[in-house]
């Protein structure tokens, strides 16, 4: 046989061994597909279900301008609106649940200079940037009428030939008077919701709390990881000869993943945090927000430990599973930036509790209330996970798995 | 361990086994790949729940603390390669309750009974197979268990460290303590074993002394005679009054050898000579 033809027989067998191990065909295969059809869904604004800016407006007028100016606003293809009250809308754009709040004040139809609130989230102000185009527009459209009107009939009421003769002649255009309206009558005043904390957030209030959890993500797969080397290496049936019991090696394992998570934690937002100028607003509420995710990711680890057959292949479906997690909540896209359908299912990956956890103990200005729920979550879906990976391992190893 | 029985689903892995070890003794637990050796190991380690029949340690049915004064030394090298000898034995022994000074007492005898003191401190990945075999077999008595199970102790080792192996075995048995151990070499279970029992499909085929089951499944001695006429073998009882009749026949004997039956006969008699797996 030639060597050219041994060539040929080398690659068969390497596609042979390839299309046989089921993880490298996902990352090979699947995942770039997963990965595209996400991106695909982020850059695609004009797609069916792109994203919307999620927004609450407060109308306190209740006037017929008002009226039709929100209706106008839940006309806009790129909101989708909630009418909620003052205080609550404040809290859903504290909480991170939406971009921004529009506040339509009392008298706004009939002031000569009207304004109106927008309330906006420090860490989403490309969105703010779009929602102050979208409200000068509306604002426009409502407004201008009734600013020609009125200017309309000043005009009339000085004294001088008689307008009336040629209107059309002497009238501006309607986009002008619309723009008009729109720049000098409709203002627009802008708040950012979350400044219990005084100074406004760094770039890094934002990007850190990305950062630790994808720590936390990290210490999941490779610890479940090293349980899977446990079994394939035999220790784990060593530990099991030992007169302890499966549950207190799974527990001692989650709290070794436990302790490097709280340790990251404090390495990173405790040291590394002021030094990206970050100053965490409540560390009672950053402490819980840690000990939920840490609870959360150990969880998480032991389900990754029931998976794959070597210490290997553990590994690298832990990231195919961690990486899709980061993708829906969060850690590498904005959850804003996502198509409505996907930001919803957003709330279903621990990555966009941990980081609104975060936030909302950094700079948020969360209360321990409103910190409970995504702590709740975490902790819930921790404790899930754990005891559904727990059950799986009992039910394999009882059927001989790693004896 | 009487009339134990384990199935995996509708494969039956353990059938209704029945077998005992008792202090002092080694009993040899051979088998062809997949007889049901593993199952039967991990059921009396406690590893896997027996869906019938019961194992008793001393007077007691075996239960979770019964698991303390049981050490198993498994086939694989189920060691921690990032730790060193030490830090492996300290570890396990503390799982079984082991503490301060019993602990150091105990860490330093499994080191020395195996000959490992030298390389305590040194992180096992840099070892070489037999001393690594030696440390599995180290930590399967770092406790001081009453029944040692020890599963194919010799795979992959130099003849150095296979023959302390067995030295080690021997240890055992003359400190009182009950082994069980399995192996596909039958040599080393006819120089170690008081019993031995033969095991295939879940069932034992045979048990007892060694030399009871040579006597009783070996068959008999085989004459190789190298004769003028070419290599002649024979079947016989009587070794010596076969080669003498072979002398003085025509054609004479140029050279012979006389193969005693022996375990191995035992065994490929009894599981026959099929491959396995």
């Amino acid at each position: 046989m030639s060597s050219w033809s041994a060539l040929g027989w080398i690659a068969l067998k390497d596609l042979k061994r390839l299309l046989r191990r089921r993880v490298d065909v996902f990352f090979v295969l699947v995942f770039p597909v997963v990965y595209a059809a996400f991106f695909t869904q982020i850059v695609s604004g004009s797609a069916a279900g792109a994203s919307r800016i999620r927004v609450a407006v407060v109308d306190q007028d209740r006037s017929e301008t008002s009226r039709r100016l929100v209706e106008r606003l839940q006309g806009e293809e790129g909101l989708k609106v909630a009418l909620l009250e003052l205080d609550e809308a404040a809290e859903s754009v504290r909480t991170g649940r939406r971009a921004a709040y529009v506040l339509i004040p009392q008298g706004l139809g009939a002031a000569s200079s009207p304004r109106i609130t927008l309330g906006v989230d420090p860490a989403r102000q490309g969105e703010a940037g779009l929602l102050q185009g979208v409200l000068l527009r509306a604002g426009g459209e409502l407004l201008g009428g009734q600013v020609r009107a009125r200017l309309l009939g000043a005009q009339a009421r000085r004294p001088g030939p008689a307008r009336a003769a040629a209107p059309g002649a002497l009238e501006p255009p309607g986009e002008l008077w619309d723009a008009l309206a729109a720049s000098e009558l409709l203002g627009v005043d802008e708040v950012e919701v979350g400044a219990a904390v005084d100074r406004p957030p760094v770039p890094a209030a934002v990007t850190l709390p990305q950062g630790t959890v994808w720590a936390l993500l990290a210490c999941a797969a490779a610890f479940g990881a090293s349980l899977v080397g446990e079994r394939a290496t035999g220790t784990l049936r060593r530990l099991r000869l030992a007169p302890i019991g499966v549950l207190p090696i799974l527990l001692g394992k989650g709290l070794a993943c436990f302790l490097t998570i709280i340790g990251v934690c404090a390495l990173l937002l405790g040291l590394v945090a002021p030094g990206f100028g970050v100053e965490v607003a409540r560390w009672d509420l950053l402490a819980m927000a840690v000990v939920a995710s840490g609870v959360c990711y150990v969880g998480l680890m032991l389900l990754i430990g029931t998976l794959g057959g070597t210490e290997d292949a553990a590994y690298r479906i832990g990231w195919a599973i961690i990486l899709v997690l980061a993708m829906l909540g969060g850690a590498m896209v904005p959850t804003y930036l996502m198509p409505s359908w996907m930001d919803d299912l957003s709330w279903a990956s621990p990555v966009r509790w941990s980081l609104l956890a975060f936030e909302g103990a950094i700079w948020r200005g969360f209360s321990a209330e409103e910190m409970a729920l995504p702590c709740a979550v975490l902790t819930l879906g921790g404790i899930t996970a754990f005891g559904v990976g727990a059950a799986i391992l009992r039910f394999r190893l009882a059927r001989g798995w790693g004896n | 361990m009487r009339g134990l029985v384990k199935r995996f689903g509708a494969r039956v892995a353990v059938g209704g086994l029945d077998l005992h070890v008792a202090g002092g003794e080694v009993l040899g637990l051979l088998g062809p790949n997949g007889a049901g050796k593993s199952t039967l190991v991990s059921c009396v380690s406690g590893l896997l729940q027996a869906d019938g029949g019961e194992v008793w340690l001393g007077q007691r049915p075996l239960d979770r603390s019964g698991l303390a004064r049981i050490g198993v030394a498994p086939q694989e090298l189920a060691l921690y390669p990032d730790l060193s000898g030490e830090e492996n034995l300290r570890f396990f022994a503390r799982l079984y309750g082991l503490r301060g000074a019993r602990l150091a007492e105990r860490v330093d005898a499994a080191l020395r009974f195996v000959g490992l003191e030298e390389r305590r401190s040194t992180r096992v990945e840099a070892w070489s197979g037999g001393m690594r075999r030696r440390l599995n077999l180290a930590v399967a008595i770092v406790h001081e268990p009453d029944l040692v199970i020890l599963d194919e102790p010799t795979v992959g080792v130099d003849p150095q460290s296979r023959n302390r192996i067995l030295e080690n075995v021997e240890g055992l048995r003359a400190a009182g303590k009950a082994v069980i151990y399995t192996t596909h070499y039958m040599e080393e279970a006819q120089r170690l074993c008081d019993r031995v029992a033969i095991v295939d499909r879940g069932r034992v085929l045979a048990a007892g002394g060694v030399q009871a089951l040579i006597a009783a499944h070996g068959g008999r001695a085989r004459v190789i005679a190298e004769r003028a006429a070419g290599e002649e073998r024979l079947e016989s009882d009587d070794p010596l009054a076969t080669l003498a009749r072979l002398k003085a026949e025509a054609g004479g004997l140029r050279s012979f050898r006389v193969e005693q039956p022996n375990l191995e006969g035992v065994f490929l008699n009894l599981t026959g000579r099929g491959l396995r797996e």
